[in-house]
């Protein structure tokens, strides 16, 4: 038990994690129905985009997670340009393509980074020590922003026109035209600032972990737990999901087994499901 | 007398051309015969992506820059025919059933006798299976996970436990570097226990090493903040850990970011792992295998030379092609082994030639042991704080060679 506040303080950091990776995915998935698969992909570009602005060219931690949003935006906006406009509405050939570019980028990325782990430099050096209780800083920045990236886009979505439109057309796309919303630009605005999340989750997983070109496609499976558990389009439930699923791995994996890590997320999916079937936050108009 | 001479000089000219081109219509006229060369089919199962990538890829070019050389030195020949090697490459993702169905179809489409691979030894079993129980092909494999399974089928040839691992890490760890607790840390696949229990902890044991835990991590990990927790209350004097470079890499970064220890050790990664952290590790220890930036060994330097002419970059310690050598030696061994056994379809007949090889290849003096396991020179690498490097070499000793 003298292991319980650690466990549960790296469950929540771990959470935090999961959910910055939902939050894009769930409303791109949520608001638009495509599955998207290769949102990890585009997490992958993001953390190559940090650590190429970090460890080769120097530039600060700030400017970094720029450029990764960045990177997430233009890889968003190309491919939701080419390839998924067409199947907006399309749910099975949207993922069959988000399976494609997926491989894809993966191909392409093992082909130019090989399999060869990359290292970033933490933003911030030092690690807050009580004994009982540990957390390099640089966790607690990264948790710390990532709460502030929810609250940012919670705000933008309800206070800001732009976020109305959004919401008015994931609740009525017919409506919401006849009132002049225009829903090609939304839905591209929707795609863009969920890229624009991977980008970023992206770049503040680079400062946690090895950077590799598979990096993301291992944990887009988790983001879609969490997009489920949380409600599918809610942002509030992508957070709160992360965090839930963050604790039970945590400290399923030091009180129970390590083996079944991933199987207590499912099996916390699976009792959620039975009893709220859209999840969490999943039963109003979740925006 | 100007015709007469005239006459002369043309006849001079005219004997002087034939006298010259001779040669060249000797040649022609006696052209020695083109040599028809039969196809060799190499097959081969190596894992090219998921995140045992950089020893399968590794291991592919040193086996595929052994091909091409022999084929651009004429092929070889056994008996009175001639062949050139076609090399088969498939993806095995470092999944077994993946590996199962790379093989399969190559076994269909063109019936290759010999296999390569694979990268990481969790792969090895069931393609074992299948050699068990179809008897056609052998495999030679770097994988030393199952080396001690070797003499269960005389068609299977691996690297001898002793040679990459196990004792004499673990010895100089403990004699060097003083290490009198340990915690092992390993993937929870059949490879990290495999490694965990019956290579490493076996002979830390050995040496008298407390070992603090034995903790395993699903494969997918990246935060192992959970599983480090467990083992920072005991205080071990060294993490090793018996899997991949992006994991290793991961575990010494959290781990010194808990304060847990400045040792590590390691078995299937490389000194890419530890680098960025030379100034905050106190001691990194590794199965190095050939070391490719700071040899000085003249076969080690020739072999550079003609990987940097095939693949436009010299092999490197980071992309492990040092420790995946013997892929390269293995590949002129088995040639030999063909041409003393006569053959090229008997594959009972062949793995005996082979179990008889002795080979002096880049690597050094290669043979096998009955069981099939490889004696190869190998050495361990030891990175201290601030990055100097040495490597210490890993005599085999053949009562701990597994056999």
């Amino acid at each position: 038990m003298e292991m319980l506040p650690q466990q549960l303080l790296n469950g929540i950091i771990l959470g935090g994690t999961y959910g910055l990776i939902a939050v894009g995915l769930t409303l791109i998935f949520g608001l638009l129905r495509i599955f998207n698969i290769a949102h990890g992909e585009v997490m992958t570009l993001g953390a190559f985009a940090y650590y190429y602005a970090s460890s080769l060219a120097g530039l600060p931690w700030p400017v970094c997670l720029v450029s990764s949003i960045l990177v997430g935006i233009i890889t968003g906006y190309i491919v939701e340009r080419l390839l998924f406009r067409k199947f907006i509405g399309d749910t099975e050939g949207a993922f069959i393509m988000a399976f494609g570019v997926s491989m894809a980028i993966q191909g392409i990325g093992f082909y130019f980074w090989k399999g060869v782990p990359r290292y970033t430099n933490p933003p911030i050096d030092g690690v807050f020590d009580l004994g009982w209780l540990t957390m390099p800083y640089h966790r607690m920045l990264v948790f710390g922003l990532t709460i502030l990236s929810f609250v940012l886009l919670y705000y933008f979505l309800r206070k800001t026109k732009t976020g109305k439109s959004i919401r008015a057309i994931a609740q009525n796309p017919t409506a919401a035209s006849l009132m002049g919303i225009s829903s090609r630009w939304t839905y591209q605005l929707i795609f863009l600032i969920g890229s624009g999340m991977a980008g970023l989750c992206g770049g503040m997983l680079a400062t946690q972990m090895t950077v590799g070109p598979f990096m993301g496609h291992f944990l887009v499976l988790k983001a879609f737990v969490v997009v489920v558990l949380g409600g599918m389009g809610s942002v509030p439930g992508a957070l709160v999901g992360g965090l839930i699923l963050g604790m039970v791995e945590s400290l399923g994996s030091s009180y129970l087994s390590p083996y079944f890590r991933d199987g207590y997320g499912f099996i916390l999916l699976i009792l959620i499901l039975l009893f709220r079937p859209k999840g969490l936050f999943g039963s109003k108009s979740v925006i | 007398m100007n015709a007469l001479f005239s006459r002369i000089k043309f006849l001079f000219v005219l004997v002087t051309v034939i006298f010259l081109a001779f040669p060249f219509l000797l040649k022609g006229a006696i052209a020695a015969p083109e040599i028809k060369y039969e196809t060799f089919y190499w097959g081969s199962f190596f894992e090219l992506t998921g995140p045992g990538a950089i020893w399968g890829e590794a291991s592919l070019n040193a086996t595929r820059l052994a091909v091409e050389e022999i084929n651009e030195n004429g092929g070889f020949k056994v008996g009175n025919k001639h062949y050139r090697i076609k090399l088969l490459e498939g993806d095995t993702e470092g999944k077994t059933e993946k590996a199962v169905a790379v093989v399969t179809k190559q076994l269909n489409e063109h019936h290759p006798v010999v296999f390569s691979g694979p990268g990481i030894s969790i792969t090895s079993a069931p393609i074992m299976e299948m050699i068990k129980t179809r008897k056609d092909f052998l495999n030679v494999s770097h994988a030393t996970i199952l080396a001690n399974k070797c003499k269960e089928s005389p068609l299977f040839f691996c690297t001898s436990k002793q040679v990459w691992n196990g004792p004499d890490i673990v010895d100089y760890i403990v004699d060097k570097i003083g290490v009198k607790k340990v915690a092992i840390m390993a993937g929870s696949d059949e490879f990290g226990h495999l490694a965990a229990e019956q290579e490493y902890a076996v002979h830390f044991r050995r040496k008298g090493v407390q070992i603090t835990d034995i903790v395993y991590f699903p494969p997918d990990t990246h935060d192992f903040y959970a599983f480090l927790s467990k083992i920072k209350p005991h205080k071990p004097d060294m993490i090793f850990i018996c899997y991949y470079d992006s994991h290793t890499q991961g575990i010494i970064r959290q781990a010194l970011e808990l304060g847990i220890t400045k040792n590590f050790g390691n078995r299937a990664a490389s000194i890419t792992s530890a680098e960025p952290f030379k100034n905050q590790v106190e001691n990194f220890v590794w199965t190095a295998g050939f070391d490719m930036d700071y040899s000085k060994i003249p076969n080690i330097l020739a072999y550079k030379e003609r990987f940097k002419k095939r693949y436009g970059r010299y092999p490197a310690n980071k992309y492990n092609d040092g420790a995946v050598l013997v892929n390269y030696d293995f590949v002129p061994m088995v040639v030999k082994a063909m041409q003393s056994a006569r053959t090229t379809t008997d594959v009972n007949a062949i793995a005996k030639a082979l179990r008889k090889t002795v080979y002096t290849g880049v690597e050094g003096k290669i043979y096998f042991r009955e069981s099939g396991n490889a004696v190869v020179p190998r050495w361990g690498g030891h990175m201290k704080k601030g990055g100097a490097i040495s490597y210490f070499e890993v005599v085999p000793k053949p009562e701990l060679c597994g056999d």
